[in-house]
């Protein structure tokens, strides 16, 4: 074990060692890092390899210099690295130096810094190429130390007239950077590695790509790595605690369910607050497609993303700030995520294949009580109310078999789900062509006591092509999914506090109802089945009309579409309001077209570089929805066919056209790297707004100085990089329904066999684009060689001339209407980020990642709220996610009764005025600890996630016909009982229990609903080469993947994540990946 | 600098996009919608604009919660649910969204009728069409108005569109929303016409009018106006009393309105009848049950009873329906019938000390429901007893006749502060919904919520 320690202090060793000027004999170095290497027949390329991964620096050489492909024997074991060199090295006439991590080989006769020679004058040319031998066109090919440079032309060629050798920096985006000394001979051929994870591995952006160490704004990333290491069936969820400032949350445990995201919090008072998805460039509307209350079922709202395969995404990038977002104008002031999906790479073909199948459970239930302490109470209720309960009142008494005793969450959610999940892609190309495709599987079951599952299969391909001169090059990348979404029409969840001895059945066998219960059984029963076709296809093509000068038109579309069939049998609905079977039966569709030509121009303005983008946008969408009942059926079995029942009640189809333009610009000017502007703008167009008020102007500036690019930096080493930065800009919001400026009527009901027409809205044609202002700083810090990377932002977003719903008293005919409300609203933050690379061993190694977010949103300014009809739900300088209602003062301990605290104190207890805020439903603060260990072919990585909140909790009222939590077992009894549980009662009318209904709306159904979770726990195995080679294998991974598997918390309900609803599942896997 | 002059060009080109393409972003008013002038101007948009606020008065909240709730919080029903105590304890929490939900259907028909009213300003469809339609929008305005001064007494007087008006509206004063109603009522009186528009009585016609003022009038003791209201209703001859089985049909002889039911049963019928074997969820209470006279039909024809947990509890069967009929005994929601015209008159008449008239339409009610006749020489007290208790039996859960009738008498904390322990005077009014209190901040609740 010896040999290989390299630990933290054997970095700062190095980084001592690079203080000293640049050029350090090899032969008379210090940091002599011992390697092990033993092989017959290995080229010299797989040395060189080697050599860096074992001490952690790279070479730079021009490859014209050395024939790598050159095959020697070779046995080494604990020998100092530079010994290896010397050894591979020997009559091959070249030397070498060491800069900071980089060693530069060279040929014996160019002295590393030649001396000057002003009279002849030479070219220095080469070809840049990509480590897999594409040419690299667009590099920047500078002289270091001056402001003279070229670009890479189509080929990666470049010229650069230059008398003596020189001291190249080549640098492209997405690639690692390299110096390099050259001189006027002959060709060179230089080679850029890609970066991967590091600040210079591109991040994508809008409308083009960038790296972190170049970004003005706050873009963060997850890549396909992490995402595979959860078993989620809904991308969204392996985002969870994964980025600063994102706030994911299940909505509850069904699959399918919707998983909200939120940047950087809620912007706007009430149109949407969704951030903007870009798939491969094309626009993903996440609203569900389920939008009535009809087709909403157990899971509610279904969320569209479930219909794309997380495997099949290779990276999301999280645009959070006006730098960032502006590009998208009048569609990024919640923020953008750009999703990528996965593209083949040059190099040999490969078939990878991916299975995995698990099981889960809910991950929380709420302790109720049994029977005989719920009966104690119903006795015990009456008594305190003084009456007599009938049988009309307390048929849980009087009629039920008491002596049954159900547990009704484990009766009806406390299944197990499995879960399977199958992937396999067939990727590879050559210099010209590369491709990906894939095919996949998913299917989980539910927990819910009845056949349900959730099965999804798709395909997704990806094409790239360009000609052999690189001038054009065109890519196409689509995907195809399917999704069945086998589930039932109505929420069981509220069965937890059905009281315990209700029976399901009566004596005859048949489904039993009482006359203020339904029946759960009878819920399994009503499915709701969903059927969704995903389809995402996208074009680019690309031509590079003149060297720097680029040409693109990107083109999409989309059309996801959901059927669904509800069938509600008469045996299954509650005798009193069952006329007839009936089966609901809808279709959503949305079609999505969008066309963005752009072009983007790459020139040397004194020491800089300045990248100049331009483009538009022309977008369509149209939603269609249908939908229609049958109801009459003469056998329920005939449930699913429309044309089988007695009558059919078709709702008038909906069309929704909504258009879309704009014209956009980005100038970003980089001065040799250290000093970074950005400045971008967009105005966009919506059919959304009235005539006159459909377009917006947005814009952004970004500022960046990389201030370990001064040379007053350079005299030290603890700090490798560092960047501070700052935003400012305004986004907008159009996420509000269509047509909202348009009087017009509808078609609503029937009378006298004629429809009849109803108006729609109340018509204003006068509001106009939100806007959000966001201003940010931050600064990024890399030590110790980027080891240890930290950064913290500071962000200010604020919303004005609110574009809202804005909500209305029924009296006026309708319950809101769209309009603009001159109303600031604040969200402001810190966001952390740490990473550590902590052990970076051959064997072992060991990285970790921390986030932290905190988070506050305040309504800055309302004009006259007070006398507005937001008077009772916001506070000005408090937050917007605010419930207001009583505060809980305890219970009286002579009465039992729950007492309130009279606000105005004017005796009398009335909603309203004795109201307080009574919680804050946004986040404190929230984020997620990552660690990844890996030893030899084992990696093993948790991650945790935690989030300070509150949140709703049951609230105990004892005595009626509900069950409570085990909570109400300390109830008041009698006079002198000290407790926060009122006193049984059972009587609506009986002033204690009116005065304890209150309880529902006040701060008792309010409390801490923080957590910590262990979101994600994978193990994974990689078999040995050996053992591959004999399979005949590139790669066999075996794994164990756990979600959600220990939650800590206090929270006093079901979940503290999905709180009142069916909490997230507990799921293990286990699973294998081969790669042929 | 060959590309810098190509570049400049396509930034050119770009820019001309959102500036030169207004109508890229133009959208064409949707195929499943109408604008609100295209509906007005036309002879049979605007009829079928009219036609949707009978469509929604003839919901579920409007055309039965209202009715088992009135006789709920009155003396009439009782519940199997336990949830719905609160109504029989006249418990009702602010919050309560059956509540919310009636109190939003009349608000949203006044909301249609106001846009009617005024689309039909400047509507170029015919004088004839354009009178009928602002007769009966009008009616049915005041119809709205009727049943929430009643439930919650002072409430906003809405008669705009107009959001600046009506978004922050407050309460108007009772007797404010009485004079629109009777303006309205008497401005449509003028302008229908005394003949239905189609064999059926769906749709308000000047008899309908009358009719509807004359019960304003009475809940607003004008006794003499009621009277002779009634009285032109009556003597139209156009509505004879019937037998209590043939009532309730579908273009009963005996209606005056109805609201059409798509499928020939009401949600009234579906609420209060129990299906097959079951039970219904709002029994009579045994004191109602106890108001029937020996031998009257009504308690034959218009109750029936099931057993539920070893008792036997009665429950209302005026609607015979709970599901699709096209029969000719299909039914429709009972609005105005004349039968409620003899009683309005009975009760003016008494008020105005004309006991033997009183006495003489009540026996005519009496008559059909095979009762023995009434002694004229009742005293003043007894004749509105009687009126009292003839209303009792012959409109119970129509439209809650006997909370407001409860109301009307002043006898409402007489009568239930007997037979309901959690009574008080101030649950006479329900709450306004706090639901619209929290949207708008000028209106105020009711005492005792």
């Amino acid at each position: 074990m010896v040999k290989h320690v390299c630990n933290a202090y054997g970095s700062l060793f190095i980084l001592f060692l690079s203080l000293f000027p640049v050029a350090v004999d090899a032969q008379t170095g210090k940091n002599n890092i011992r390697i092990t290497i033993n092989s017959n027949h290995i080229p010299l390329s797989g040395i060189l390899k080697t050599i860096e991964i074992q001490t952690g620096y790279y070479f730079v050489f021009d490859n014209d210099i050395l024939d790598v492909s050159a095959k020697v024997g070779i046995h080494f074991k604990h020998v100092p690295w530079k010994d290896v060199l010397a050894y591979i090295l020997k009559d091959k006439n070249i030397t070498w130096h060491q800069q900071d991590r980089r060693i530069f080989l060279q040929r014996k006769n160019i002295s590393p810094v030649p001396p000057q020679k002003d009279s002849v004058t030479a070219t220095i040319s080469g070809i840049i190429l990509t480590s897999a031998g594409t040419p690299l066109p667009g590099a920047t090919i500078i002289i270091k130390g001056t402001s003279r440079g070229v670009t890479s032309g189509n080929e990666g060629q470049f010229s650069l007239e230059q008398a003596n050798a020189a001291l190249l920096h080549i640098s492209s985006m997405g690639f690692i950077s390299r110096d390099t000394v050259l001189a006027g001979t002959g060709l060179h051929k230089i080679r850029l590695l890609e970066a991967v994870n590091s600040l210079d591995a591109a991040v994508v952006i809008g409308y083009g790509a960038s790296s972190r160490r170049l970004l003005t704004g706050s873009v963060s990333r997850i890549i396909a790595k992490q995402i595979s290491q959860q078993p989620v069936a809904n991308p969204l969820g392996a985002l969870q605690g994964q980025i600063a400032g994102v706030l994911v949350t299940n909505t509850n445990g069904l699959p399918g369910a919707q998983v909200k995201l939120y940047i950087r919090g809620r912007n706007s008072i009430a149109a949407g607050n969704d951030p903007l998805f870009i798939i491969d460039g094309v626009p993903f509307d996440i609203t569900p497609l389920n939008n009535l209350d009809e087709l909403s079922g157990a899971i509610k709202q279904i969320s569209p993303f479930n219909s794309i395969n997380p495997s099949d995404i290779e990276s999301i990038d999280i645009l959070k700030d006006a730098d960032a977002t502006a590009i998208y104008g009048s569609r990024g002031a919640n923020g953008v995520v750009l999703i990528t999906t996965k593209k083949g790479r040059c190099g040999e073909n490969k078939l990878d294949i991916n299975i995995y199948s698990g099981a889960g459970q809910t991950s929380n239930h709420i302790p109720m009580l049994d029977t005989k302490q719920y009966l104690t109470m119903r006795r015990e209720a009456f008594a305190n109310d003084g009456r007599i309960p009938t049988v009309t009142e307390a048929p849980d008494l009087l009629v039920w078999d008491t002596m049954r005793n159900v547990n009704w969450q484990k009766q009806l959610t406390g299944g197990i789900a499995h879960i399977t999940n199958a992937q396999i892609s067939f990727s590879g190309g050559n210099s010209n062509t590369t491709f990906f495709a894939g095919g996949n599987f998913y299917k989980e079951g539910t927990v819910l006591s009845a056949p349900l599952a959730y099965r999804r299969g798709g395909g997704h391909l990806s094409i790239l092509h360009h000609s052999k001169d690189q001038q054009f090059e065109a890519s196409f990348s689509g995907s195809f999914t399917g999704d069945k979404n086998k589930s039932i029409a109505n929420d069981v969840f509220p069965f937890y506090n059905q009281p315990p001895d209700y029976p399901l059945y009566d004596s005859a066998g048949g489904l039993f109802w009482g006359a203020s219960q339904d029946n759960p059984e009878a819920y399994m029963r009503q499915q709701a089945n969903s059927k969704t076709n995903n389809l995402l296809s996208n074009v680019v093509l690309r031509y590079r009309l003149l060297p720097g000068l680029n040409l693109k038109t990107s083109m999409g579309f989309a059309d996801i579409m959901m059927q669904q069939v509800f069938t509600f049998p008469k045996s299954t609905q509650h005798p009193q309001s069952a006329i007839f079977s009936f089966t609901r039966f809808a279709e959503n569709e949305r079609k999505l077209y969008i066309v963005e030509p752009q072009a983007d121009y790459t020139l040397r303005i004194a020491r800089g570089s300045l990248h100049a983008l331009v483009g538009g946008t022309w977008q369509q969408s149209n939603n269609r929805s249908a939908y229609a009942e049958g109801q009459g059926y003469a056998n329920e079995n005939m449930l699913g066919n429309l044309f089988d029942a007695d009558t059919i009640i078709r709702r008038p189809d909906g069309h929704i056209l909504y258009r879309y333009i704009s014209f956009f610009t980005r100038l970003t000017y980089d001065w040799q790297g250290k000093y970074i502007l950005n400045a971008s703008y967009r105005r966009d167009g919506s059919s959304r707004f009235g005539p006159g008020r459909q377009f917006g102007d947005f814009g952004a500036l970004g500022l960046a100085w990389i201030f370990t690019g001064e040379s007053f930096m350079k005299e030290q080493s603890l700090l490798s990089f560092g960047k501070l930065r700052m935003s400012m800009g305004i986004t907008g919001n159009d996420q509000i329904p269509d047509y909202q400026y348009m009087s017009n009527y509808g078609v609503n009901g029937i009378y006298q066999g004629n429809s009849t027409y109803m108006p729609l809205r109340i018509a204003n044609n006068k509001y106009s684009w939100e806007e959000n202002r966001k201003i940010e700083a931050a600064i990024e810090l890399g030590f110790l060689k980027d080891r240890i990377f930290f950064s913290v932002a500071k962000y200010k977003n604020s919303s004005t001339n609110q574009l809202v719903g804005y909500q209305l008293a029924s009296i006026t005919g309708f319950t809101s209407y769209q309009a603009n409300r001159s109303a600031i609203v604040e969200n402001t933050g810190w966001e952390f980020e740490l990473t550590t690379s902590n052990i970076s061993q051959h064997r072992f190694s060991w990285s970790s990642g921390w986030n932290l977010s905190f988070f506050s949103n305040k309504l800055r300014a309302f004009d006259k709220l007070a006398a507005s009809s937001y008077a009772s739900s916001y506070v000005i300088g408090q937050p917007l996610n605010i419930v207001r209602g009583y505060h809980f003062a305890g219970v009286n301990s002579e009465t039992g009764a729950a007492v309130f605290t009279d606000i105005n104190k004017d005796g009398n207890l009335s909603s309203g005025d004795d109201y307080i805020t009574i919680s804050k439903r946004d986040p404190e603060y929230y984020g997620g600890i990552n660690n990844d260990f890996s030893y030899n072919g084992f990696s093993l990585s948790f991650f945790w996630q935690f989030v300070k909140q509150q949140g709703q909790i049951t609230v105990n009222t004892p005595g009626q016909m509900k069950n409570e939590t085990s909570g109400a077992l300390s109830r008041w009894r009698m006079p002198g009982d000290v407790t926060v549980v009122p006193r049984a009662t059972a009587t609506p009318g009986d002033p204690i229990y009116e005065m304890n209904e209150n309880m529902r709306t006040s701060d008792a159904g309010y409390g801490d609903a923080s957590y910590m979770r262990l979101r994600n726990l994978s193990l994974s195995y990689n078999l040995p080469g050996s053992w591959l080679k004999r399979l005949q294998l590139q790669l066999c991974r075996v794994y164990v993947q756990t979600q959600n598997l220990v939650t800590v918390t206090a929270y006093q309900g079901a979940d503290p994540e999905t709180q009142l609803a069916l909490p997230p599942l507990k799921i293990i896997t286990t699973g294998i990946q081969l790669t042929l | 600098m060959n590309s810098h002059k190509y570049f400049l060009y396509i930034i050119y080109c770009l820019l001309l996009i959102p500036v030169a393409c207004k109508k890229l972003i133009t959208v064409d008013t949707p195929a499943s919608e109408l604008p609100a002038d295209l509906v007005l101007g036309n002879d049979e948009l605007a009829d079928a604009a009219v036609a949707d606020i009978y469509y929604v008065l003839s919901g579920r909240y409007t055309s039965s919660a209202l009715f088992f709730i009135n006789g709920m919080t009155a003396d009439e029903l009782t519940t199997l649910n336990t949830s719905h105590m609160r109504f029989v304890n006249n418990a009702i929490p602010v919050d309560d969204i059956l509540i919310l939900y009636t109190w939003r259907d009349f608000y949203k028909a006044i909301y249609r009728a106001n846009a009617i009213l005024e689309g039909l300003v400047s509507s170029n469809i015919s004088a004839e069409k354009k009178m009928q339609l602002i007769g009966e929008t009008r009616f049915l305005r005041a119809f709205c108005y009727y049943y929430l001064v009643s439930n919650w007494g002072d409430v906003p007087l809405i008669t705009s569109t107009d959001i600046n008006q009506t978004e922050l509206a407050a309460r108007a004063p009772v007797a404010d929303i009485y004079k629109q109603m009777m303006s309205d009522l008497e401005i449509a009186s003028l302008l229908l016409s005394a003949t239905y528009r189609s064999n059926e009585k769906v749709r308000a016609n000047k008899w309908a009018a009358i009719a509807m003022l004359a019960r304003v009038y009475l809940q607003w003791r004008n006794w003499a106006e009621a009277e002779k209201n009634a009285a032109l209703v009556i003597n139209s001859g156009m509505f004879p009393n019937t037998q209590p089985d043939s009532v309730f049909f579908k273009n009963s002889q005996s209606a005056i309105l109805q609201f059409w039911m798509k499928d020939g049963y009401t949600y009234a019928g579906q609420t209060f009848i129990p299906v097959s074997d079951g039970y219904s969820n709002y029994p009579f209470t045994t004191d109602f049950m106890n108001a029937f006279e020996p031998g009257d039909l009504r308690k034959t024809k218009w109750t029936s009873s099931f057993t539920y947990a070893g008792g036997l509890y009665y429950y209302p069967y005026k609607y015979k329906k709970n599901t699709i009929s096209t029969s000719d005994d299909a039914e429709y929601v009972m609005v105005l019938r004349i039968a409620e015209l003899y009683l309005i008159r009975a009760e003016a008449r008494c008020h105005q000390d004309d006991i033997s008239g009183a006495v003489a339409d009540l026996n005519i009610i009496r008559h059909y429901a095979g009762l023995t006749d009434l002694p004229s020489d009742l005293t003043k007290e007894n004749c509105l007893l009687a009126v009292e208790k003839e209303r009792k039996v012959e409109l119970f859960t129509e439209w809650g006749d006997r909370w407001l009738t409860l109301q009307r008498n002043g006898r409402i904390d007489t009568v239930l502060k007997v037979i309901k322990p959690y009574w008080t005077l101030t649950d006479t009014l329900y709450p306004v919904p706090k639901q619209e209190r929290d949207r708008n901040p000028n209106l105020t609740q009711n005492a005792g919520y």
